[in-house]
């Protein structure tokens, strides 16, 4: 039955085409396009084609209806079953025969429950409304569908003949969504149960749920967020930023993680949020998931993390120490310097031992063992030679690191000490030098309480005092003074420690072991508490007795001199007037002379006439006296030059044989007068001397004149010359009376002569013998003589050989 | 003939020398004191001057400068004469100012040998 209703609608169908294909070409005609053939013609052609093919449609049809994946079942309008197909046969679980002309109601497969719907529905469908409608059956064989029913009415010339009802095995599908149910179910349990807070929302930020966590925060309930903003729950800035956030997202489509601020409840915290963009269907971005949760606990712990890293870096930063994390085998794992060509870089890694020296790093080896051994921090000192910085003192203290019981690594905190160790070893230096200093010097040093008690004195007070230290130190130092000394130093003390005044140069008297008294000469300061308090004194003393004695020698000498040269002063005066004095003598004494000598001469010379014999005689005797007072004048003066070193002399190469031989010649008449004889005893070609003529004719002529004087009558004189050694030595010997051993040693003296009679005698002033030797002497020779009393005297005297040879002048 | 002017204080000497000179043959001015020998000089004009040293007021080494400022007299011969050594310091020290000067001819010490003399005053007239 229903094939004819589905053959007419198909027909009605193919008619609807015809028309449109008549009336297309129709409207072809009319446009003046011509087309072959005629209608009716066409007509009779299709109607056989059309039976044709509706016979062709309806198996067609026939076999869809039957081969259908949903159930088909063909109604009357009061519901009776007209028609069903193999598919619904088989939902319902049945035969056609069983099922054709029974109401779909008593098919016994629906639930009782269900029937009102089912009835009702399809009441709606014969008023002209479609009705779809899920049910669940149990079919006769007892298996359950789920059927998704559809049904509609079915018309014929505009009244309802059937219905048609078409129903979908959705069992499966059901199933599906009951797993899915339960899985979301799951899901949801899972999302409302997780502590991470997760919403989502639409591409304009509003929200479209959340889970249970979220809302709880926000102090709703889960359903209520639908369509709500973050400008409800949030200020204004910071919802202002998820907003951005969402959108920067969602225009990317790309996932982020957001570390940021969020205040639900007040209180600051912070979250992890991601955001993940929901796409739709064709891939378009239609919302966005968020999920986050609370970091701040995380954030504190990374802070104090964080603060405790700054710490540490600020610590080993800032430090002048050098500081190490070393494992057990001794390598570097962290430095936080750079030591000279040693940069971290090139250290960390490598052993510490390498940059030592080998016995040092058996040190620090030992220390360290020591450590990784015993848990206990430890501490030691060693030097390492950096390049480009020299030797390193470090004093460096090991401290483990206790990880759990066991140690893995210690911290190594290594103070550079070598500037403090140059100090130290300055000071050692410079203690050592005052120390030999102290020992050394011939000072005593030495340091006293405030009441004068000894409690130190360097080892030289032995030298000083004949004490050693220790029999000194603990005594009072008054103990070591005379009596008398010690009032004065006790006093001298009570005004110094009021004022707490240092002192120096105090001369002070000690008594040494021996008992002789020494004076030292002593300079001490004060020594003083922290609080100013005088704890008792320190110096140095020095002994100066000796020096003390010496001083007033001196002093004492001083005196003396100045006196002396205040006599020295009177005696030159005195020399300068005597000089005068001579002066003016010789002046006045030779002026008259003068008239004398010259008046007598030009008398004997006989240019005047009338003089006798007799007075002649006389006149001689005038001359020779007067030429004799001459003589001795001029010997005085000769004398006085000589010893003050005025007399210049000429020193010439001289013949000393012809000199001799005209001294002789002169002094002839007054051997001839007395008798005696000149014997010269002088070789030829003796070697020229050198000398002043003029006073080697004066002290020959002296030392003849003295012979010829001091010899008898009719006796020898013998003057004689010879080489010996670089001098000529020249001899005066007379027959005379001799020098008694008594004069000897004066002989030379000035106005000595050895019998002051003999001078009334033989005339003479005594200045002879004196002004030929200090002649001699200036002439670099020397003189002397030999005498026995009665058998005559021998003087001589000898004159330096002159370089120039005889026939050179 | 030849004319010599003998200035000394002490008069025996000054006698003294002009008797041997005469003897000699010379003509002898004689002047007591330094003043003297110059106010002589101004009118007569002499061969040779025998100058005693120690004068009192005008001295010999006076006497010799204030001819050295005349260009006559400057040009008169003249031998010092002293009864001071001649080695002394106080003859030296006198002779230092006069004895670049050309006229001063010798140097005679007193009391001198009669016949030297002579033979020095002869020799300081040859010079001229």
């Amino acid at each position: 039955m229903y094939k004819g209703v589905l053959r007419k609608k198909y027909m009605v169908e193919k008619m609807k085409e015809r028309l449109k294909d008549v009336h297309m070409k129709t409207n072809l005609r009319k446009s003046g396009i011509k087309i072959a053939g005629d209608v009716r013609e066409v007509d009779i052609t299709e109607r056989k084609k059309a039976e044709e093919s509706l016979r062709d449609a309806e198996e067609k049809a026939k076999s869809i209806f039957e081969k259908a994946n949903d159930g088909i079942v063909y109604l009357s309008k009061f519901g009776e079953i007209l028609d069903v197909n193999e598919k619904a046969l088989e939902i319902f679980g049945g035969t056609k025969n069983e099922l054709l002309g029974k109401h779909f109601t008593r098919l016994n497969i629906f639930s009782i429950k269900d029937i009102p719907t089912l009835l009702g529905n399809l009441k709606k469908i014969i008023s002209g409304k479609d009705a779809l409608m899920n049910t669940q059956i149990k079919n006769k064989k007892g298996r359950e569908f789920f059927l998704e029913c559809s049904a509609s009415l079915i018309k014929k010339n505009g009244k309802i003949s059937n219905i048609i009802a078409i129903i979908r095995d959705i069992t499966e599908r059901k199933q599906a969504e009951a797993v899915l149910k339960e899985s979301e179910k799951k899901y949801r349990t899972l999302v409302e149960n997780i502590p991470q807070k997760i919403f989502l929302k639409d591409r304009n930020s509003v929200y479209i749920s959340c889970n249970e966590n979220y809302a709880w925060d926000l102090k709703i309930k889960a359903d209520e967020i639908a369509g709500k903003t973050d400008y409800e729950f949030y200020p204004k800035k910071l919802a202002e930023k998820y907003r951005a956030d969402d959108k920067r997202v969602m225009k990317s489509g790309k996932i982020e993680d957001i570390e940021e601020e969020y205040i639900p409840d007040g209180e600051k915290t912070f979250v992890h949020t991601i955001k993940v963009p929901v796409k739709g269907e064709r891939g378009n971005v239609i919302g966005m998931l968020g999920i986050f949760w609370d970091i701040t606990e995380k954030r504190k712990a990374e802070n104090e993390i964080q603060k405790g890293k700054e710490k540490w870096t600020s610590l080993t930063e800032n430090t002048d120490d050098i500081i190490m994390i070393v494992d057990d085998k001794g390598v570097i794992q962290y430095i936080n310097k750079t030591l000279g060509n040693y940069t971290p870089e090139k250290t960390v890694g490598t052993p510490i031992y390498n940059y030592v020296p080998k016995e040092q790093a058996s040190t620090m080896m030992k220390h360290l063992e020591k450590v990784f051994k015993t848990s206990e921090a430890d501490s030691y000192g060693i030097s390492s030679n950096i390049p480009k910085v020299g030797t390193v003192w470090f004093n460096t203290k090991v401290v483990p690191i206790k990880n759990g019981k066991k140690i893995k690594d210690v911290i190594m905190i290594s103070a550079n000490v070598t500037k403090r160790r140059i100090i130290e070893e300055n000071l050692k230096k410079s203690e050592e030098k005052f120390r030999n200093m102290v020992e050394t010097t011939s000072d005593c040093i030495w340091e006293v309480d405030k009441n004068g008690v000894y409690t130190y004195v360097s080892p030289k007070i032995k030298d000083i005092l004949g004490y050693e230290p220790e029999e000194i130190v603990g005594k009072p130092q008054f103990d070591f003074m005379p009596k008398d000394e010690v009032k004065k130093i006790v006093n001298f003390f009570k005004k110094i420690k009021k004022n707490r005044k240092p002192f120096a140069s105090l001369e002070n008297w000690n008594v040494h072991k021996n008992g002789t008294r020494v004076l030292l000469e002593t300079s001490g300061v004060p020594l003083l508490d922290e609080r100013g308090n005088l704890i008792g004194y320190r110096g140095i003393g020095r002994n100066i007795t000796e020096r003390k004695r010496m001083e007033e020698k001196i002093e004492h000498t001083t005196m003396g001199y100045l006196q002396q040269s205040e006599e020295i002063e009177k005696l030159k005066s005195l020399d300068k007037e005597k000089d005068e004095f001579l002066n003016l003598m010789t002046h006045e004494l030779r002026t008259p002379l003068t008239s004398i000598i010259g008046m007598t001469e030009i008398l004997l010379s006989k240019k005047l006439d009338g003089l006798t014999n007799e007075q002649s005689k006389s006149l001689n005797i005038v001359l020779d006296e007067s030429m004799h007072l001459k003589k001795i004048i001029n010997r005085i003066l000769t004398v006085v030059r000589l010893e003050k070193g005025k007399i210049e002399i000429e020193m010439k190469p001289l013949d000393i044989s012809n000199i001799i031989e005209a001294t002789v010649k002169s002094l002839k008449s007054m051997a001839d007068e007395r008798d005696i004889n000149i014997a010269l005893e002088v070789p030829e070609k003796l070697p020229l001397v050198k000398a002043d003529k003029g006073y080697v004719v004066e002290v020959l002529n002296n030392l003849i004149d003295n012979a010829i004087k001091f010899s008898p009558r009719k006796s020898e004189i013998i003057v004689s010359a010879g080489v010996k050694g670089k001098h000529v030595l020249i001899k005066v010997k007379d027959n005379g009376i001799g020098i008694d051993e008594k004069s000897k040693p004066h002989i030379f003296e000035k106005f000595y002569q050895s019998d002051m009679s003999i001078s009334k005698m033989y005339g003479g002033t005594g200045l002879g013998l004196y002004a030929c030797k200090l002649i001699i002497q200036k002439m670099k020779g020397d003189s002397g003589f030999t005498s026995s009393v009665g058998k005559g005297s021998t003087f001589y005297f000898s004159l330096p050989i002159s370089k120039i040879k005889r026939g050179e002048v | 003939m030849t004319k010599i002017m003998v200035v000394d204080n002490d008069r025996s000497t000054v006698e003294t020398i002009k008797t041997a000179l005469e003897l000699e043959g010379y003509d002898i001015i004689t002047a007591f004191g330094g003043q003297e020998c110059l106010d002589k000089l101004k009118k007569e004009a002499v061969d040779l001057i025998l100058l005693d040293i120690m004068m009192p007021e005008i001295d010999g080494i006076q006497v010799l400068r204030r001819m050295n400022e005349d260009e006559k007299l400057k040009k008169i011969p003249t031998i010092l004469m002293s009864a001071l050594s001649i080695q002394s310091d106080a003859f030296q020290r006198s002779k230092e100012y006069v004895m670049h000067f050309e006229n001063l001819k010798d140097e005679i010490e007193k009391p001198f040998d009669i016949v030297n003399f002579l033979a020095r005053i002869k020799k300081a007239l040859e010079k001229k």
